[in-house]
């Protein structure tokens, strides 16, 4: 059996699209606030990346200048090898006190020293092209790549004033000299001959350029 | 008692008394119907300011729903008896399809007034003897705007009515669930209001009768008031207290009891008269047959011996419609098994009930 029942049929339907509304209400509102909270989110996403991206920005900006810094240490670097090249060639070759041997081994007891000098010094010049690894020139690194190669020349020489008892004496002196393997060139540069108290006496000045390949 | 797992919870029955919220919410358990909460909460201050407040009465179920393990907002409620109007019609119908139309025209011409401004709906009642074509139905008027605002008042109160029905049909029901158990089929509720009471005689599943009666509570107290020179609220007082009849845990007040009934006796010969006027219609109806019972429930059926007096008056069996007689409390939680509970929360009990039987 049915029971009576007063509530208004008009009163069910707008309770229910009240009901419907509501929700309807409430899931929008709940949109609204993922849609917000989704905003925030990704507003804090896009900042946290936009730090991340400034970080990135001044660990570049740092990363550039050390890579500069770099550049220029390596270019000092360059340089200082470089000049170590130069100053080990120029400490290269035949050794100082090695050159008194060679000059004994050429004496023959006539001979006698007046002064005697031994230099070792070069020069920059264009590179020759058949001087790489020749001794005679230290190819010297480009600091620009425009710049044209250069080497430096060693030119290690000595320059000897001595007396002979006369021109032979003089000449045995110079071809033993030659003979040397230390050496590579003898110019005689001028001779004299005078007299000390009768007894003639040549004065001779010779340029001795030592061989830098040894 | 233990509760089925899973079994059916009922709504809750709410009835807006004269001076108290009542709530019953029913379940459906192993051993049958049982009720699982029931709270009735005084309003402290009179029912008109308390249902001009929504917000106060919102408060109020609040605090009543959770004094008790009530379950859901489902509720069942009642219109007012004050502001329906109840009518049996008699008609012959040859279309059943047409029974809407037939019923809307007996009733503009019985009220001669729009119908647009009401709400109704009626009850198909099963008559014996009834040839097909006769039928009849207890239609039930009510205005409408007053049934949005009864409707408005408990939905702000955070309720959801599943349903709005009239007082006599919660009666009806909890006296057939009582029935199932007394056989008292044929039964005369009286429910006592505060200045009108209703006389609801019900033949089996038939309601046979409906009718207001110019008697209430409040010509009682008053009645005693008069008589013994005190305020209403103080005569209302004593004869909660004393009632009728002698109460035998408190021997040697029996002189109270016995002048109170003196008092009262009057106004209780009056309203015999009515329930015997309406006892002849239920005999005429019914070939000369009287009701089993008289049951009271509402303000008057609180004063201890009320059942006892009438009932010697009317030489009818009468008690107290106690809601917990025939339906058992789940828990050992109820509200109260003293007879100001049992009288009040009948009505609850039985819009509680709705749903929760099969003989509907």
């Amino acid at each position: 059996m049915s029971e009576i029942d007063l509530i208004p049929t008009a009163y069910l339907r707008a309770l229910q699209l009240r009901t419907w509304l509501r929700r309807l209400f409430v899931a929008f509102a709940a949109l609204l606030l993922c849609l917000g909270a989704a905003k925030l989110g990704l507003g804090y996403g896009i900042n946290a990346r936009e730090r991340e991206l400034e970080r990135l920005h001044v660990a570049k900006a740092v990363a550039l200048e050390r890579k500069a810094q770099l550049d220029l240490l390596r270019r000092e670097k360059a340089d200082l090898q470089r000049r170590l090249v130069i100053l080990s060639g120029l400490r290269g070759g035949v050794a100082a006190r090695h050159m008194f041997r060679v000059v004994d081994r050429a004496l023959d007891g006539h001979v006698w020293f007046v002064s005697w000098h031994f230099r070792r010094a070069g020069e920059l010049v264009e590179k020759p092209t058949e001087t790489v690894n020749t001794g005679y020139f230290i190819v010297v690194p480009k600091q620009d790549a425009d710049e044209p190669e250069r080497a430096w020349r060693l030119e290690t020489h000595m320059e000897i004033r001595a007396q002979a008892n006369d021109h032979s004496t003089l000449a045995g002196f110079v071809r033993r000299l030659v003979q040397q393997p230390e050496i590579e060139e003898v110019r005689v540069l001028n001779t004299r001959v005078h007299r000390y108290a009768a007894t003639p006496v040549v004065d001779f000045e010779l340029a001795v350029v030592v061989n830098s390949r040894g | 008692m233990k509760l089925r797992q899973g079994s059916r919870i009922g709504p809750v029955g709410v009835d807006l008394g004269d001076e108290r919220l009542h709530l019953v919410q029913l379940q459906d358990t192993t051993e049958g119907v049982r009720i699982r909460a029931a709270a009735s909460v005084v309003y402290g201050e009179s029912r008109e300011s308390i249902l001009s407040s929504p917000r106060r009465l919102k408060g109020l179920i609040a605090e009543a729903l959770k004094s008790r393990p009530f379950v859901g907002r489902r509720v069942v409620a009642a219109m007012p008896a004050d502001q329906i109007k109840l009518m049996v019609l008699n008609y012959e119908l040859s279309d059943p399809a047409q029974e809407p139309a037939v019923i809307l025209d007996l009733i503009r011409e019985r009220i001669q007034q729009p119908l647009e401004a009401s709400v109704i709906d009626y009850l198909p009642l099963r008559r014996d003897n009834e040839k097909p074509s006769e039928r009849s139905a207890l239609v039930a008027i009510a205005p409408k705007d007053r049934v949005i605002d009864t409707l408005e008042l408990l939905r702000s109160s955070g309720l959801r009515v599943e349903a709005l029905e009239i007082g006599p049909g919660a009666v009806r029901r909890l006296v057939r669930e009582r029935a199932r158990k007394s056989h008292h089929e044929h039964v005369l509720a009286i429910h006592f209001g505060r200045h009108r009471s209703y006389l609801i005689i019900l033949w089996g599943r038939r309601l046979l009768l409906y009718r207001g009666i110019d008697f209430g509570v409040d010509p009682v107290q008053e009645r005693v008031a008069k008589a013994l020179d005190m305020t209403p609220d103080a005569a209302a007082s004593l004869l909660r207290d004393y009632g009728a009849v002698p109460d035998p845990v408190r021997p040697g007040m029996e002189e109270i009891s016995g002048t109170l009934a003196e008092i009262i006796r009057p106004c209780f010969d009056a309203l015999a008269e009515q329930v015997a006027s309406a006892l002849v219609y239920a005999a005429s109806r019914t070939r000369g047959q009287s009701v089993d019972h008289v049951y009271l429930l509402g303000a008057v059926a609180r004063f201890p011996g009320a059942d006892g007096l009438l009932g010697s008056i009317l030489s009818i069996p009468t008690l107290v419609l106690d809601p917990a007689v025939g339906i058992p409390y789940a828990r050992d939680d109820s509200v109260g098994t003293d007879l100001d509970s049992a009288a009040t929360l009948a009505l609850a009990a039985g819009l509680a009930l709705r749903g929760m039987t099969n003989d509907e």
